[in-house]
Parts: structure tokens; sequence; C-alpha cells
């Protein structure tokens, strides 16, 4: 049959079914009178006639349905009638209508919304030619290593087709944009073309093979390219680079991968690796530089990284010096790396409590639903004694709720859209490929899939037990209006309750261990004081850079630098330091001390961080000095003195003194005299613990990369476009950036007091949700028992002992889903404590509060509605009927 | 004879309507009584099966209807086969012969 003409006819039936109604009488008419005009001019009478016509052909009417049955569209207009009784329903009960409609838009809309960023996040390919080929190269235990290793590793292994190093790198920039600061990325030549990047304009940087030779060349992004004026022709444009001229030979394509990446640290600008000297690509000591790789086609990560395993094996045999005994290589998918793996626990922990979530709405509704139909079995039972198949009735349950659903769905969709719109434009969350969430089809798959699940699991259990009917029963409690619900329901709606408060429990737990792992983290002791505190980053060598820096002249514009700012009205104190606390910068070089004075020559991962300090510096900052002294101008660097911090002191010399001790440090080339101890600090991240620091004074071999620290007697930030406005006045050096401490500490944890703040909201929205569904199913047990209740207290029954009663019936299925959420929240602390960064935020305190306060807000849902039952006059619940 | 009414195999009823109504036009009550005819009383067709199907075979457009008046002036829907209906009819047909002469060749078989 074909299908046209099926669809033809069913638009036909569907939009004029009066008149085929009317036909189709008139049809069956004609053929039954037809049959009693052969029976009559056989010779029977008119009426005999006409009954044994009837009788023969079957039944009009049953006839008449069979067509219809046949007829095509008759699904669709069943389903219609269905969807308008459904509605028909809602409407009757706006109450009910209202809460389910609530309670899908809320779930569904934030599961959706959560379900889009994630899929933007993580799991979209990166827009980049065949992507799951890419890979990113590190090694432990540093991250970062040297151009010579991985121009041997790509020597050496037969299962890359490429591989390409790149390093970031903070010039001053100027160019028609203006002048300023960049975040640019020192790349090797084949960088863009093994992460398959196509320009807009221009053509790729030239390949000599090697990487020292720098041509001056640079490639910007769209969006620096439109700063600079835009337009479609490169008109040999250039830009200074640390005062250094780049002519522009090509444009990224918009919205390149490269634009938004946090990993490769948003670049806006991309030159050669061998463009800033202070870069040695030649030098295979160094660490500085990190590696992206594009796999042979069919070659799994994993044969992969065992190639790479084995190449860096034969290195390390050939050059044995250079690489510690730890040193391997280490590879992961490129997408991995730019989504991070922090960013994808967390966020997949967000989506799993969004589902949770889900399913605790899920499970209220479908106790409300559960209420409903023991309301409705006398209306059931009404219509399968006047003919109404079970199945069809299943069916028209499934159509009500679907219609509950789908408009619950839209609703929720809508939520979604907004969240997904808010949060991609959202300024506080640094995500990568964040602006890219919106709602697309994938979204609205999920939505629909879910919204199904949904559907289907809110008829399942209504459904089954309203296919049981009994009818006489039914029938006859029908009109009283309170029957008692039979015994598999309630517990059925009991078990509901107990697995809404298990749920809710499991979220609750893990959103304290949240709020308390992220209010230890900023309220840990982290050994300065980062209140009041503003930082800036300089470049000391400045415009005119000369290959040799002076070391006098840079110390002397460092102190004209402080003492300019030590005027500013505000200023309390000033330092600086070659890097900050929380900074990350590693500095390290070979170390010894006079216990072991023959570890020096060898590279070891254990060096400890070198800090270059201005005498000042530890008052500045708040670093505490423990024993001896703080550098003074005394310390010039002709007496090499150096301060340990406690980690190092308990490394070196366990229980002693350290004051008097000597080290060697490969910075100083030189032995030192330790002068003092200070307390540790978190030198790397807030969730890094401390490491041994060593301390130099900056005047014993001076750094050009300063941070100047200023302690203010105010808020900082009010001091920010002073300072900047100072330093640029100074022809004598370059600005990289001005940042308040307490502004850098609230990036960092961004992303998790996201988190914090939505699992915090999803544990309050759960606890409330099962209080709720709990309250409800027994409010609505009292009112079916109240009857019983009644017959307690007239026979004497003691109030309170109708309450205990009530208590301990409900306490014992709260018991069950209390138990089973305890275990669900080891089992989930367990998983995820790779997100609370302290080891003791997933501890029992919270666990217990999670139990107590579960256990109270679930008595207290019971104890209102059971009061209330108590509190029943008999003599009218027993009138009532 | 009437027990045979259940033996009437899936998608038979087709091609006998088809083969019934032939080049002429039938109201429903005479379709059914040619069948009755053309199978020598072998396939009564219930009203219950026969209008559902001539419904259907309308809407797949292998059937055509009209109002007509009765060899005893009675007003009545006739059925005419369509272009598609003889293209249908002779598909059909060449199935049932090729499935006839499979199972009679089948019944022979020792």
């Amino acid at each position: 049959m074909s299908g046209w003409s099926r669809m033809r006819a069913a638009f036909r039936n569907l939009a004029h079914k009066k008149m085929s109604e009317t036909d189709l009488d008139a049809e069956v008419r004609a053929c039954v009178e037809m049959l009693a005009d052969e029976k009559m001019a056989g010779g029977m009478p008119a009426a005999e006639a006409r009954r044994s016509a009837l009788a023969e052909f079957g039944g009009a009417e049953q006839v008449k349905q069979a067509v219809r049955d046949e007829r095509a569209g008759t699904g669709i207009e069943r389903l219609w009638q269905d969807i308008r009784f459904g509605l028909r329903q809602l409407r009757r009960s706006p109450g009910f209508a209202f809460t389910g409609l609530l309670i899908i838009a809320i779930g569904l809309g934030v599961t959706t919304a959560m379900y889009s960023i994630v899929d933007a996040v993580i799991l979209k390919p990166l827009p980049l030619a065949q992507p799951d080929r890419l890979a990113a190269v590190g090694d432990k235990p540093w991250r970062h290593f040297s151009l010579p290793t991985m121009e041997d590793w790509q020597k050496g292994s037969r299962t890359f087709e490429s591989m390409a190093a790149y390093t970031g790198w903070a010039p001053r920039i100027e160019s028609s944009a203006g002048p300023g600061h960049a975040n640019a990325l020192l790349v090797s030549q084949n960088f863009l073309g093994t992460l398959g990047i196509p320009l807009r304009l221009g053509q790729d940087f030239t390949h000599s093979g090697n990487e020292s030779d720098c041509f001056n060349q640079a490639i910007v992004t769209d969006g620096y390219w439109r700063r600079m004026g835009g337009g479609n022709a490169l008109d040999g444009r250039t830009v200074q680079l640390d005062y250094r001229t780049y002519v522009i030979v090509g444009v990224l394509v918009p919205s390149a991968a490269l634009d938004d990446m946090e990993a490769f640290g948003q670049p806006s600008i991309l030159a050669p690796i061998g463009c800033d000297t202070a870069k040695h690509p030649d030098s295979r000591g160094d660490s500085d530089f990190q590696g992206i790789a594009r796999l042979k086609p069919g070659v799994p990560m994993s044969a992969a990284l065992e190639d790479l395993v084995t190449t860096q094996k034969n290195l390390s045999r050939a050059y044995p010096r250079y690489y510690p005994p730890a040193f391997e290589p280490t590879i992961m998918p490129l997408s991995d790396f730019i989504s991070g793996t922090e960013t994808r626990s967390a966020l997949f922990a967000t989506l799993a409590a969004c589902g949770m979530l889900l399913l605790i709405s899920c499970a209220n509704l479908t106790n409300l639903l559960l209420a409903r139909s023991t309301r409705r079995r006398s209306e059931f039972a009404l219509r399968t004694m006047l003919g109404a198949q079970p199945i069809r009735l299943f069916r028209q349950m499934l159509t009500e709720n679907a219609s509950l659903v789908a408009l619950g769905s839209t609703l929720g969709f809508a939520l979604a859209s907004v969240l997904v719109h808010l949060a991609s434009r959202s300024r506080v969350l640094h995500l990568p490929r964040l602006n890219e969430a919106h709602m697309d089809f994938s979204s609205v798959a999920f939505a629909a899939a879910a919204a199904g699940t949904i559907a289907i699991l809110l008829t399942l259990l209504p459904a089954s037990h309203s296919r049981k009917i009994t009818l006489a029963e039914d029938l006859r409690s029908g009109s009283a209006g309170t029957s008692s619900a039979p015994h598999g329901l309630r517990r059925a709606g009991r078990f509901l309750v107990a697995a809404q408060i298990a749920m809710a429990f499991v979220l609750v737990a893990a959103s304290g261990w949240m709020v308390s792992s992220v209010v230890i983290l900023l309220h840990q002791p982290l050994g300065f004081d980062p209140d009041h505190l503003l930082f800036a980053s300089t470049d000391l060598r400045g415009p005119a850079r000369s290959p040799s820096i002076n070391p006098a002249v840079t110390l002397e514009k460092l102190r004209e630098m402080m003492t300019a700012m030590r005027v500013l009205p505000g200023v309390e104190e000033v330092a600086a330091a070659n890097d900050k606390p929380l900074g990350g910068r590693v500095n390290r070089y070979d170390f010894c001390s006079d216990i072991h004075p023959d570890d020096c020559r060898q590279s070891s991962a254990e060096a400890p961080d070198v800090f270059l300090v201005t005498p000042s510096y530890f008052k500045t900052v708040g670093q505490t000095l423990l024993r001896g002294r703080a550098f003074n101008d005394a310390d010039d660097g002709r007496n090499h003195v150096a301060i340990v911090n406690r980690a190092l002191a308990q490394h070196e010399w366990p229980g002693e003194n350290p004051i008097g001790h000597r080290i060697f440090s490969g910075g100083l080339k030189a032995w030192a005299t330790v002068v003092g101890e200070v307390g540790d600090v978190h030198s790397y991240s807030l969730d890094r613990t401390p490491v041994p620091n060593l301390y130099l004074p900056e005047a014993d071999g001076p750094d050009t990369s300063m941070t100047i620290f200023l302690r203010t007697a105010s808020d900082p930030t009010k001091l920010d476009e002073t300072v900047r406005r100072l330093l640029r006045s100074n022809s004598g050096l370059t600005v990289r950036y001005v940042e308040s401490m307490p502004d850098l500490m609230a990036h960092a944890v961004a992303m998790r007091q996201f988190s914090m703040w939505v699992v915090a909201a999803f544990g309050l929205l759960a606890l409330g949700l099962a209080t709720l569904g709990t309250y409800a199913l027994l409010a609505y047990e009292v009112s079916l028992r109240e009857r019983e209740i009644g017959i307690r207290l007239a026979l004497g029954s003691q109030r309170s002992a109708i309450l205990m009663l009530l208590l301990r019936q409900e306490a014992r299925w709260i018991g069950v889903g209390l138990g089973m959420g305890l275990l669900g929240a080891v089992f989930t602390g367990y998983a995820l404590r790779a997100e609370f960064y302290h080891a003791g935020a997933a501890s029992a305190p919270v666990l217990a509060a999670a139990l107590l306060l579960l256990a109270t807000s679930a008595m207290a849902a019971v104890a209102i509605p059971g009061r209330r039952a108590s509190l029943l006059e008999p003599s009218v619940t027993l009138r009532r009927e | 004879m009437e027990n045979n009414q259940a033996n009437l195999l899936q998608g038979t009823l087709d091609l006998l309507i088809l083969k019934a109504i032939g080049d002429s036009e039938f109201h429903g009550l005479g379709v059914s009584r040619r069948i009755e005819q053309i199978t020598h009383g072998t396939f009564r067709v219930k009203p219950g099966s026969l209008f559902p199907a001539l419904h259907r075979m309308e809407e797949a457009g292998w059937l055509t209807s009209f109002w007509g008046d009765s060899e005893n002036n009675r007003r009545a829907k006739f059925y005419r086969r369509t272009k598609a209906g003889e293209r249908q009819f002779g598909i059909e047909t060449e199935e049932w012969t090729t499935i006839a002469r499979a199972i009679a060749h089948a019944l022979k078989s020792t």
C-alpha cells in the first residue's frame, strides 16, 4: 500500500470526519436493507426479515467500528482524544497540575542545561581536523620538557605523524590596536599544521626545520586582527613584541579552537620558538616546552605512549645526566587536556547531581500520581464495566502523563535555554569552550529522551496497580470517597519515599562536603596574608633591550620603582620577588646542603623552588619569620646568605636549627649560609600543599622578571590604576599585569565555587523535595485512615498513642531510606574524593550532620500530619460516612 | 462452510475482492455474493471483514467508490477497480500462483 495515498486518506478522514461517518452509516444501512429486501422477496414477513438481516449482518455498529479501526489515521484520532481528555483531567485538579509541571520543569530544565554545558565543554569533538588523532604530550614529573628531547622523541618513535612544541609567552605588544600586554604562544613551525587549524588569510610560518630560526613572523587570531582594524588584506602589517618588529604572515579563522582555550593560555598571537631569546631551544637540560602531537591514522593512544616510553628509555641511556630516573613521557587525548581532568570530574559530578535530583522529582511525582490513581479507581472501574479494555486504559493513562510531561518539558526546555544562555555569558565561569554552549539538536534529543523516560517511569507503577481492578469493591467504595488504599499501593508509595530520602541524603552529604571543602580551601592558613595585597608583574629589561643584562642597572631600576611606589598614598609596604605565591612558576636549580655535599651534581626533582626576594619581602606578604633574621640592605650579594622555609629545613636538617648551615644553589653557583627560617606558603596553588622553598636576596644575581608586591591600607583594587600608570610612565620597564591577591584566589576557586553553589542548591532542593514527598504521602495516608483512627479514638486510644503508632510505622521506612542513603553517601564520597580539596573534607561530621538534618526533617514531615490525625474528633470522622 | 471463513488466508481476501469486482462495479453485498459465487460457495465473507477491507483498499487507492442505485432501486455505495487496483490484482495473482504451485508441489513430493 503506498504510503502517500494512505497519508492522504488519513488526512481526509481526520479533516472530513463527519462526512465519512454519514457515508459509512448510509452504506451499512443500505446493505442491511438490501439483505432484508432479499429475504422479503423470499417470502419472509417485513419485521422478521429485518431482524434476520441484522443478525446475519453481524451487528451494524460492530461492522462500523471494524471499519473505523481499519481506517487510516485512527491512531492519531484516538491519541488526540486521549490528549484532550488528559488535559481536561489536569484542568480539573489545578493544584496537582501546577505541582507536577513545576517539578518536571525544574528537574528537566536543570538537567538539560547541565547536559548542554557538558556537551559543549567535554563531549563535542574539538573543532579541528580529525581531533581523535590529536594528543597532548607532557612528562612526569615536570610536565615541561626541552626542545631537543621532543625532537628526539619524534625521530625515535614510529607512531606519530608529527609533533609540535609550544610555550606561553607574555610580551609587551604594540600594534595598530595600541600598546599593551599580550598572551602569546611560542610554537614550533609545524604547530598549526599538526593541530590542523586553517588560516583565514596569509600562510603558515616558514618551515626551515630549525626551531631557533625566527624570521620575525607572527600569526594573529581573528579576534586580535579585528582589534587591529581587520580587513581582508595583510598589507605587510606589523606588530611589535617586546620592542621587536614582526610581520604578520597569517590570520587564523574566526573562533579557531585556540582562542578560548585556557589550556593554551588563550593566546591572541603566535610566533616561532626561536623569537624569544629568553628561551633556549637548543639546551637539552631545560624544561620550557609542552607538546602536541598528531598520531598516525589508526594508532591507539596506548600504543603511542608505549612507543614514546621506549624512545625515552633509549634517550635516558644516551644522556643520563639530563634525565632523572623518574623522568617519563606522558600522553593524553588533546580534548581531555583542553577540558582538564579537574573540570571534567567537576562537571560530571554536577551532571550526576542533576540526574539524581531529576530522579527524586520523578519519585515525588509518582507518589502524587499513585495517590491520584487510588482516588480514580472508581472512575476506572466504571469505565472497565462500560467496556473499556485494560490496554486502552493503560494507553490513556500514559497519554495523560505524557501530556503532563510534555507541558512540563516545554517549560523545562525554556528554563534550560535561559540557564545555558546565562552560563555561556557568565564571566565567573572559566570553562573551556563554554561559550559554544547552546541548545542544539543533541540537547533537544537529550531532553526528549529524558522526558520520554519520565513519562514511562511515571506511568508504570500506578498503571500496574490499576490493572488489577477489583470491579465490585472499587465501585462500591467509589461513592464513599475514602477507601483504604490497597496494601501494595501503600507499600510502593513508602518505598518511593524511602528512595527519595536515600537520594536526598547522598545529595545533601555531597553538597555538605563540597561546601566544607571550598570553605576549608578559602580559609586554610596560606602561609601569607592575601588581604590588601596587590601585585604587579614587570619586566625590568624594558624597551631598549641589550643582549647583555647589567645586574647593577636592573637593581637600580627596581629600587627606583619601589621607592616611587612606597610614597603612594595608601601603600604601607613594598617589596619584590621573582615569583608570587600561588604563582605556579618553577625555578629549580641544582641544590645540596652541607649534610649531603655530593648530591649537587645530580639534577633532582626534589630540589627546592628558588625565589629571589628584596629585603622587606616577608614583612610585605606577611610570611612568618620563625627563626633568625630576614634579608636586609647589607645582603648585597657579596656575602651569599639564604633563607629556607620550614619544609626545606625539615627535609635537610630534621629536628635541627637550620641557622648557620650551608647550602649550595645552582642559581648562585656558590655556597651560602642560612640566616633565617620562614613558614611554608602555598607557592603553587590553593590545593597543592607547600613544598620546600629556598629564598635568596634579589641583589645576589638579580632576575629581570620581577613581581612587585604592595601591602595597602584599604581595598587593593583601588590602587590598581595608579600603579599601572606609575609603571607605564617609567620607560625602563614593561608591565605584564596588575592584579589583587583576593581576585587571584577567587579566580582560582571559581569553578569549584560554582560547583559548590550548584550542588548546595541541589542539596537544598533535594532535601525540600524529599521532605515534601514524605509529608504528602503521610498526609494522604492519614486522610485515608481517618475512619480507622476515629474508631481507635472512640475505643479509648490515647491521642499520643495514635501519634506514636504513625511515627513508628513511618520511621521504619525512613530508617530504611536513611540506611540506603548512608551507604550511597559513603560510596559517593569515595568516588568524588578527588573533588574535595582537603582529605578532611569528606569527613564523618558532615555525614553525621546530613543524617541528622534528613532525619529531623523527615520526622517533622511525619509528625505534622500525624499530630493532625491524633486531634481528629471521632464523632465527626465516624459520622462522615 | 462457515468455518472455512477462519481459514481464509491472510491477504487472499484482497485478491478475492479484486477478482470478484473484475471490470464491473458492485456494492458491498454484491461483492460478498459474487465471491460466494465464484468460489462455488467455499468462501462466505462476513460484513465484519468485508467492509473494513473495502475501505482499506479504497484508502490504498486500489478501489474507487460512488453512490448509485441498486437493482431494486436503493441508493448504495458501489466499488470499482482503479488502474492501481488492476496492477495490484496482477501482482497478487502472480504471488498467489507461485505459492499455490509451490504448496501443490510440496504436497505431491514423496
